[in-house]
């Protein structure tokens, strides 16, 4: 279809760069993990998309700064408001803040919101940890009554996992291990050997019945595509300019563009998604930022995923006649349960590390091993005080040396330098990364005053944690402690779960803003992402995740994504849209 | 006396020029002339037990804030900035900096002096920059080198770092100074060490802790800096950074050797 013959959708105001001829099916917010797989897996149906993205262009080939070292960036390349993760950290214009697009929180309630403004999104600085949710993640509310379940079984995704890990390029293991479903056979790429501290680690926890295995990561350890092979040097958080961490810059995006059905436009922020009278969606409208005009575009159909809490702003600020609390909100539950993931670390120097034998610890840059929730079993007998699981990154390495030192020095003159080598790659920290259960004190909504530059309405947090987060955030310290122990550590005294919480937000993984569910009372998209109030509209982030497992949410939104944009194709080529 | 008479740290002073700059210094009729304004060694106290040095005040400073602009939120990420901020150090906080981080970490055999590994330098970009947490170690570390100068006078010393003193790295050349000026600078040594060993060990009497506090996060800085530098990093043994065709070889026989002897004293079974 092209944009012309919708005679009656508002003429659009292309902007110069714009073709006013472009054809497209569907048009896709957003160029992070969802919207990507969404435009690959559509144009590979021979769908034509065109893809809006508020931020710029960027290409990690070009600009990645591969082998730079912290001595040649400013300020040791340490994080600054400017730059949270450091000077390197690939994210473009963003971070905790985005200049002149603020948000807020309601009194009494913290929350911090992670953004990116550059194709790709967050997809270029993400820990690539990809795990799989598991048969039980999906029926959480069936096994003990709490948030929701999702509308199809783990088999029902199991396929799509399979292709989508295929597609992004996982390296892991089949551990056996009842968190962590297997893959078909070919389908994960070998992990890279466990370095010295995560063996350390790995016998501390066999010891207590607790397993360390392979992490999954999107990181090539084969060449895949016109992708690379990891070379296990430079830090994937500063994207990668080989190709090896996956990110849709250098994968999904050049592929869909390849088969020629593909338009982007960058620096297009959408303020609205537009409906005609009768409430059905008829295309969008965006600010223009080089010139901060709007533009209508028409559309077919409307892909959302612009993240999870910014695809929800926009649905809210999409109100009309016909939908007055916000489009596709009939059932209220645009920015509701809004979930992050728990996060509380702590560490300790083990002194079976100090000294030791040198040699090159870069790997992959993350973790090799890590801990996956081995408490399934003691939750379904009761023997845990709270409802879900957590995992644990491990943190140790001889890592190149930075802005900061953690070392506890004395003195001064040469001694020192016997100090810090003494302490170089022995100290290990447990980051945990836990599941969240909604709950009615966790949501987002549109500031009544607040605007952003474009003069758009920016979203309002409100936050509180419950005390399944805090109580599975006591457990995982207090077993933290029991494995630096273990090793031979004498950590320093636990502090209270309320101090060692993470804020909301801070661990990147929010979602559930537009969840889908089995009915439309309760939730606000399908199974396929497709809004029940309108069937010309999909949400493909996070915000449709219906409940939070710990296992990092990247992996699912690509899976969601592309089993949702096969279910649109087919729509599409069946007539029915 | 006149700032053109004393030794300066400059920001692209390689080894090779501090050595020239103290040939230079020393072969000309500076040095000698310079000793005339310091009293002589034997007229120094004698430097006193940490435990008999009385603490002196917190320096209160007001520092104006600086309000330059970042390095903002899209930096090119391939070409460091010549000058991402106005340096703000004067020369002499420079120089007393340069030499403080010499005390902190001296050459010795085949390690560089801070100085010579661009710390100052490092430390000059990192107090002007004009984000919070630096503006935070700028007022910092200013105020230590106040309180260090006050501490150093109770010592017969006009201030705790002598601009001519040059850094540590730089003495034991062939380019030493004459004999007398080398004892001067040994006394005022003795008489440094006199006042860190108040504020940079394990255990700090509690007049002392700010300053304490300041030192610890000085010597976090200069470790910092020292150890970033491609050659510190070497030195300390960092392997990594470099790309590795084909699999990633894990720990090497030594490194799993030293792991299973540790298990075994722990009392753990290996896990492979």
């Amino acid at each position: 279809m092209s944009a012309q013959s919708l005679t009656n959708a508002p003429k659009p105001e292309l902007t110069a760069d714009l073709d006013a001829d472009l054809n497209y099916d569907v048009l896709v917010v957003g160029s992070g993990a969802g919207g990507a797989m969404a435009a690959y897996e559509l144009t590979r149906q021979g769908q034509r998309v065109l893809l809006l993205e508020a931020g710029r262009d960027y290409d990690p080939k070009k600009e990645t700064p591969m082998f730079r070292r912290n001595s040649d960036a400013p300020l040791m390349g340490a994080a600054t408001p400017d730059k949270d993760f450091g000077f390197y950290d690939a994210t473009v214009d963003g971070g905790w803040q985005v200049p002149n697009e603020p948000y807020t929180a309601a009194a009494g309630s913290e929350f911090m919101w992670w953004r990116a403004r550059m194709l790709g999104g967050r997809t270029n600085h993400w820990g690539r940890y990809a795990l799989r949710f598991s048969p039980h993640d999906f029926k959480g509310k069936s096994r003990d009554g709490l948030g929701a379940d999702w509308p199809f079984e783990y088999d029902d995704i199991a396929p799509w996992y399979d292709k989508t890990e295929l597609l992004v390029g996982i390296c892991g293991t089949n551990t056996g291990l009842d968190d962590m479903p297997p893959s078909p056979d070919g389908v994960l790429q070998p992990p890279p050997k466990a370095r010295i501290p995560e063996l350390l680690v790995a016998a501390a926890a066999k010891k207590h019945g607790i397993t360390a295995v392979p992490m999954h990561r999107a990181v090539l350890t084969r060449p895949k595509d016109q992708r690379a092979a990891c070379f296990y040097a430079t830090s994937c958080g500063y994207g990668c300019s080989i190709g090896a961490a996956f990110q849709t810059t250098t994968s999904l995006l050049p592929m869909a563009l390849a088969t020629g059905l593909l338009t982007i436009k960058t620096n297009a922020m959408v303020k609205s998604v537009d409906t005609d009278d009768g409430g059905k969606v008829t295309g969008v409208t965006f600010i223009d930022k080089t010139n901060g005009l709007p533009v209508q575009l028409p559309a077919r159909v409307v892909i959302l995923a612009a993240s999870a809490c910014e695809s929800a702003r926009i649905l809210l600020n999409s109100a009309s006649n016909k939908h007055p609390r916000g489009l596709a909100n009939s059932s209220g539950q645009v920015g509701k349960n809004l979930m992050d993931s728990t996060g509380a670390n702590f560490g300790a120097y083990v002194p079976a590390l100090m000294d030791r034998p040198l040699y090159n610890e870069d790997g992959h840059t993350a973790n090799h091993l890590f801990i996956p929730w081995w408490g399934h079993q003691l939750q379904a007998e009761k023997k845990l005080d709270f409802p879900r699981g957590y995992h644990f990154e491990l943190g140790g390495r001889f890592t190149e040396p930075g802005a900061y030192t953690s070392a506890p020095l004395q003195g001064y003159g040469h001694d020192l330098r016997r100090q810090v080598r003494q302490h170089y790659g022995a100290y290990v920290s447990f980051a945990l990364r836990g599941e969240m259960l909604p709950n009615e004190h966790c949501y987002m909504e549109l500031d009544p005053l607040v605007k952003d530059k474009w003069g758009i309405p920016v979203a309002r947090f409100h936050w509180r944690w419950s005390e399944h987060e805090l109580k599975q955030v006591a457990h995982g310290l207090a077993t933290a402690k029991l494995l630096l122990e273990t090793m031979g550590a004498t950590p320093g005294p636990l502090p209270s779960p309320e101090q060692a919480i993470l804020k909301g937000g801070q661990v990147i993984h929010e979602v559930g803003t537009t969840r889908m569910g089995a009915s439309a009372a309760d939730s606000v998209t399908n199974q396929w992402g497709q809004t029940w109030d309108c069937d010309n509209l999909f949400v493909m982030d996070g915000g449709v995740f219906a409940s939070n497992p710990h296992k990092n949410c990247t992996l699912t939104i690509l899976t969601l994504a592309m089993r949702n944009s096969d279910y649109l194709a087919r729509q599409l080529r069946e007539g029915r849209l | 006396m006149s700032k053109s008479d004393t030794f300066y740290y400059q920001h692209s002073l390689s080894r090779r020029d501090s050595l020239k700059l103290f040939a230079a210094l020393a072969s000309s009729s500076l040095l000698p002339t310079l000793t005339g304004c310091e009293p002589a060694a034997t007229q120094m106290v004698a430097p006193v037990a940490a435990s008999s040095l009385v603490a002196p005040p917190w320096p209160q400073l007001t520092l104006t804030p600086l309000h330059s602009a970042g390095y903002g939120k899209d930096p090119n990420l391939l070409i460091k900035p010549a000058a991402p901020w106005p340096l703000t150090l004067t020369a002499a906080q420079l120089a007393s900096l340069a030499l403080l981080a010499d005390l902190i970490l001296p050459r010795q055999g085949e390690w560089p002096a801070a100085s010579e590994l661009a710390v100052p330098t490092v430390l000059d970009e990192w107090v002007s920059a004009p984000y919070p947490n630096q503006q935070q170690d700028r007022l910092m570390l200013l105020s230590l080198l106040g309180w260090l100068d006050a501490a150093a006078q109770q010592q017969g010393l006009r201030q705790f770092t002598d601009p001519r003193q040059v850094a540590v790295g730089t003495t034991s050349t062939s380019a030493e100074p004459a004999n007398k000026s080398a004892a001067v600078q040994s006394t005022r040594f003795a008489l440094q060490r006199t006042v860190l060993d108040a504020i940079a060990g394990p255990t700090v009497a509690a007049e002392f802790r700010q300053a304490a506090q300041a030192f610890d996060r000085l010597r976090q800085l200069v470790v910092a800096a020292y150890y970033c530098h491609e050659t510190g990093s070497k030195l300390l043994g960092y392997q990594g950074n470099t790309a590795i065709a084909g699999d990633y070889p894990g720990p090497t026989a030594a490194a799993y050797q030293h792991l299973n002897a540790q298990l075994s004293k722990l009392g753990l079974t290996a896990v492979t």
